[in-house]
């Protein structure tokens, strides 16, 4: 689909109004607009379809699903599925459901233990990754090109290669089942945040830094009081990215950190998934446990959006 | 900025230090701890019983049963033999046992004391190695038969005892396909058997499809194959040879394809997503062959009332692959001998007649059998059929050989783009048979 | 500025220059706003790669937790494994259709969130596909796309085209994992992209259209120029992403029962998971390396070439 590049034209036609001789003026119903208007639309409803049907199909009872049921509106509604996610449900309600999972959802451990995980990562990228940004965007020193390409090559690196000697390290470390061994590989640096901020660095002008370096200001000020606040919305979005990718993550978690008290949601919702080879997976509580994985997803986005368009007012201002 | 990092970043760094733990615990209170996992949900209810007669002869052991879904099952435990945080206790399968014996990760077992007679016949070999060592005792099986839409079949005017008695052949496939084709509705309302039916356009499949596991075949060809006199490995278990080159093999997978063509079973496009459940469950098809691991989805459908028959009768009468599972030690396990002793409460009769009464599964002592049929007759389902393959002795064993992901991931590709495509089904499977068999000889 | 392409070579230059020669401030200033990447990388990326490398060399089996030497073997056999080369094709295939449609979707959808609407709805609610972890997001679209009990095949049939196979048709998987990612990732990308228009100065803009540029205009010659590092970031990070696709592929094509993912047949068997079953269900550990080095020589092979046609060393804002 060949995407409409010809949105709002609303600037032109304001100093249209105020300059008729110097511009075209558009004449009666805005087209684009319109086009505009209705591409993002259609963006829109495909964006939330899918996650509409999770809801009701997490609203459904299972036995509806199973004979096909295709209504949008469940056939009969229940509450149940929402309450086995949430460890909320007894053995018999299950059983007469035909959805009991005897793996047992933690639900709100779980969630404790996936924000614990994605909030030292999301610190420890942040801090770290924006030095190292900072490194290779600013900074002179002999290797840096070929210092960041390697850098780069570390994204290349398939995570089936890292994993068993990561795994092997953190076992050696006497890190498995704990929060160290599980947030360990991502703390310190990943490929994609330094990558991310060394470019939008690149596009900060020089020509303040260079004026603060002329004062003699040190490296460090600068990149604290000059860098870092110039740059709180690329921070802002590289904050909300990293921390959802951790709370995706699930194959290093689930390697690493199995039991019960740091398990992460991403692994706890395998309670839901097929307990036999030919068994379908509940389909219902499975929609249910992930719908309540995703909102504090959403709410974290939420708050943080406000933040990043008040952040945005002061950066792109010259 | 800076100071904000500063305070938080030594503070998260010790919460998480506290937040973590050890490993597992091997005792508890004193007691040794014996963790056993398995897969099937259903199935936890009935070993906890186990566990509790277990524990109570037992007083200084305590088993923990955890239960690991399928999906994570094989991977878990790959991870937990490396982490060296495997389970003392697993439930084993055919298909991966020879990999765990071969890189000597599971303990074999002392059959001193044990009466392996008392398991069904033929069940208690599938666990030995070819240097005869015995790496499980068997606790259940299974058979496979053809799952029934009670109301489709009276709906198309076919009595139970014709499906019963139904015979196949690969050339017409028999009264079978007469009733398959009658089963089956189109969209606007014809059978399968009337003229006008339309194969592009069918509303209800006679018969299910379930596109896994089409290597060996456990829930599509192997009955009806088995039932022409074709065997698939020179020997059982431990073959070296196999044999998809035979014709009669080629013959039966010509057939399923042609019941597609005709518009009597889903295509693979349409059955592969979601499998035949699915299917069945949602009125989409009238028959389906599948194990009796699946007797407590099937009967508790909704709105449907389902009945068992025997797969149809080929020339040497009606065949059903048989297949069984045990439970394994892990070699790294700290309390072996805890271990050995649970285990071997687990193929006793003690267990497996707890087992029984339950029904969950078939038990694999002989004795304990009729205990899970009682169970099922109780529950208004009848699994004569299931049992049929014991009593008539027509059975195929699941194979065993080396290498068998190895050769699944040729076999499968390759049956699959046949049932899509148009090639000879002899010419397919000769070259795949070669493909097959050099995986073999190039075994480690 | 642009970074020259080097081979996989993880080399780092030692910190100490020969002796003579003083470290300059800057030079010591840089390493010491590495340093905490630079373990990371080590520890966590580089040592595991190199351990990986080695491991190419051996028949190193997953289980038995050894292996002996055995050359180039593993890469010979690579070379004449039919199921290689077959992985090759879809993943290149997979990369072409994700990307391609993906960048042009979500620059306009970048546009479109920077010049029509800077609504916090509507960002919010494209970034909720993201929200959804991939491997319930391939049941959730198994659930959906299913030719029987879909609703997308319900309402294919009702407006009269026809259930389509999707995951089933050897013709379509591949498009329809594609699709999947693209609906998954669309929002994020565009993302990242806003992320990069806002920094491009609204005065380029205001200027641009008092001298009467359409917005087609304003978009070609100052968006797309000043967007380049960002965009560059965002082509390199997606096609090495899209080369190593797996959670959704594995899982959804496998159906119920796991039965053959990769399939039908095996159209849908995509590099890393024909390294994955080499790994985990052959347990051949070191052949599986050997491919994963394969894929590695790729991406980066790509990812250089990348860099150098998009110059995403520089940036036409500094």
């Amino acid at each position: 689909m060949a995407k409409t590049l010809s949105p709002a034209t609303s600037p032109t036609a304001e100093l249209a109004a105020a300059r008729p001789q110097r511009v075209r003026v558009k004449r009666g119903i805005p087209w684009g607009r319109i086009a505009a208007w209705a591409a993002m639309g259609l963006l829109l409803f495909v964006s939330l379809f899918p996650f509409f049907w999770m809801i009701r199909t997490a609203l459904s009872t299972n036995a509806d699903l199973v004979t096909g049921s295709q209504s949008y509106v469940p056939d009969n509604p229940t509450l149940l599925n929402i309450k086995q996610a949430l460890g909320l449900a007894s053995t018999e309600e299950l059983t007469k459901a035909g959805t009991l999972t005897s793996a047992d959802v933690n639900f709100f451990t779980a969630l404790r233990n996936s924000v614990i995980v994605c909030t030292l990562i999301t610190i420890g990228q942040l801090a770290f990754c924006s030095m190292a940004a900072y490194a290779f965007a600013r900074l002179k020193f002999p290797g840096r090109d070929k210092l960041f390409f390697a850098f780069l090559t570390a994204m290349m690196i398939p995570p089936i290669f890292t994993l068993i000697p990561n795994f092997v390290l953190i076992k050696n470390l006497g890190w498995l089942n704990t929060f160290p061994g599980i947030v360990a590989p991502f703390f310190l640096m990943t490929p994609f945040a330094v990558f991310f901020l060394r470019q939008f660095f690149l596009g900060i002008s020089k020509e303040v830094e260079e004026a603060a370096v002329l004062d003699g200001a040190s490296r460090w000020k600068i990149f604290r009081q000059l860098i870092l606040p110039m740059s709180a919305a690329p921070l802002a979005t590289l904050g909300v990215l990293t921390y959802i990718t951790s709370w995706h993550e699930y194959m290093w978690p689930l390697v690493t950190g199995d039991s019960e008290h740091v398990r992460v949601l991403t692994v706890a919702l395998n309670a839901f998934k097929s307990s036999t080879p030919t068994t379908a997976p509940p389909w219902a509580p499975l929609m249910a446990a992930t719908l309540l994985a995703s909102i504090p997803l959403i709410v974290l986005f939420l708050a943080m959006a406000k933040r990043m368009v008040d952040a945005i007012g002061f950066s792109g201002i010259k | 900025m800076k100071r904000l990092l500063a305070t938080l970043v030594p503070l998260a760094l010790i919460v998480a230090a506290c937040g973590g733990g050890g490993g597992a615990a091997t005792t508890t209170g004193g007691k040794v701890l014996l963790r056993y996992q398995l897969w099937d949900t259903n199935q936890k209810p009935v070993y906890q019983k186990c566990a509790d007669k277990f524990q109570q002869s037992n007083p200084n052991i305590q088993i923990q049963i955890e239960n690991k879904n399928w999906g994570d099952y094989w991977s878990g435990l790959a991870r937990g033999f490396i982490a060296e945080t495997a389970p003392d206790v697993f439930t084993d399968h055919l298909g991966k046992y020879p990999q765990f014996a071969q890189s000597q990760v599971i303990e074999p077992v002392s059959t001193r004391g044990v009466d392996m007679n008392q398991y069904l016949p033929g069940l208690a070999k599938l666990w030995k190695s070819p240097e005869g060592k015995q790496y499980g005792f068997p606790k259940d099986w299974d058979t496979v038969a053809l799952i029934v839409n009670q109301d489709m079949l009276t709906k198309a005017g076919v009595s139970k005892q014709q499906l019963d008695s139904a015979t196949w052949n690969p050339k017409d496939g028999g009264t079978f396909q007469q009733i398959v084709a009658k089963l089956s509705v189109d969209k606007n309302g014809k059978r399968g058997d009337q003229p006008g039916f339309d194969p592009g356009n069918v509303a209800v499949y006679g018969l299910a499809f379930d596109p896994n596991g089409l290597t060996y075949g456990q829930t599509t060809w192997a009955g009806f194959a088995a039932s022409l006199g074709f065997k698939l490995l020179d020997k059982n278990p431990w073959g070296t040879h196999y044999s998809y080159d035979d014709p009669r093999f080629a013959q039966t997978f010509d057939w399923w394809r042609t019941m597609i063509r005709k518009g009597y079973m889903p295509s693979l496009e349409q059955a592969r997503t979601l499998g035949q459940t699915a299917a069945f469950q949602s009125g989409k098809a009238a028959l389906a062959i599948d194990g009796d691991w699946t007797i407590s989805t099937y009967s508790q459908t909704k709105g449907v009332k389902v009945g068992y028959a025997p797969q149809p009768a080929g020339p040497n009468g009606s065949w059903s692959m048989y297949n069984g599972l045990a439970d394994a030690i892990w070699v790294g396990s700290k309390h072996k001998p805890e271990a050995t002793k649970w285990v071997n409460f687990l193929g006793s009769q003690a267990c497996q007649s707890i087992v029984g009464s339950e029904a969950v599964v078939f038990p694999a002592i002989k004795s304990e059998i009729p205990k899970a049929v009682a169970k099922h007759e109780k529950d208004g389902i009848d699994v004569s059929a299931y049992t049929s393959y014991i009593k008539s002795g027509n059975t195929v064993l699941y194979p065993i050989t080396d290498k068998a992901p190895q050769i699944n991931l040729i076999v499968q590709p390759t049956l699959e783009e046949f049932l899509n495509g148009n090639e000879d089904a002899g010419k397919v499977m000769k070259k795949m048979n070669e493909q097959v068999n050099n995986q073999l000889e190039f075994a480690k | 500025m642009a970074t020259t392409a080097v081979g996989r070579s993880v080399r780092v230059r030692p910190k100490a220059k020969p002796r003579g020669l003083r470290i300059s401030a800057e030079t010591r200033t840089a390493w010491l706003f590495l340093l905490p990447s630079l373990i990371g990388f080590l520890v966590f990326y580089a040592y595991p790669a190199l351990r990986g490398f080695y491991l190419s060399f051996t028949d190193f089996d997953l289980l038995r937790n050894s292996g002996s030497w055995v050359g180039i073997d593993n890469y010979k056999a690579l070379l004449q494994d039919a199921l290689f080369w077959n992985a090759l094709g879809i993943t290149v295939k997979y990369v072409i259709i994700n990307i391609g449609i993906q960048t042009v979707l979500a620059l306009g959808i970048a546009v479109l969130m920077h010049r029509l609407t800077q609504s916090v709805v509507v960002r919010s609610i494209m970034l909720i596909p993201w929200l959804i972890p991939n491997a319930v997001l391939a049941l959730l679209w198994m659930w959906m796309l299913d030719p029987n009990l879909g609703i997308v095949n319900h309402w294919l049939d009702s407006i009269g085209i026809g259930s389509q196979g999707f995951f089933g048709s050897e013709s379509q998987v591949i498009p329809t994992i594609a699709g999947i990612n693209i609906w998954k990732n669309m929002g994020y990308t565009a993302l990242l992209l806003f992320g990069g228009l806002v920094m491009i100065p609204r005065s380029f803009y205001e200027a641009a259209s008092l001298d009467g540029a359409s917005e087609w205009r304003m978009f070609r010659t100052i968006t797309l120029p000043l967007l380049r590092p960002v965009l560059a970031l965002v082509l390199v990070v997606t096609v090495i992403g899209s080369f190593q696709v797996f959670d959704t592929i594995q899982i959804a094509t496998a159906g119920i029962g796991g039965g053959n993912p990769g399939g039908p047949g095996n159209a849908s068997r995509v590099l890393y998971m024909y390294i994955f079953q080499q790994a985990f269900e052959f347990n051949a550990l070191g052949y599986a390396s050997a491919l994963a080095v394969a894929l590695i020589m790729l991406l980066v092979i790509v990812a250089a070439i990348q860099l150098r046609m998009l110059r995403a060393g520089e940036s036409d804002l500094a």
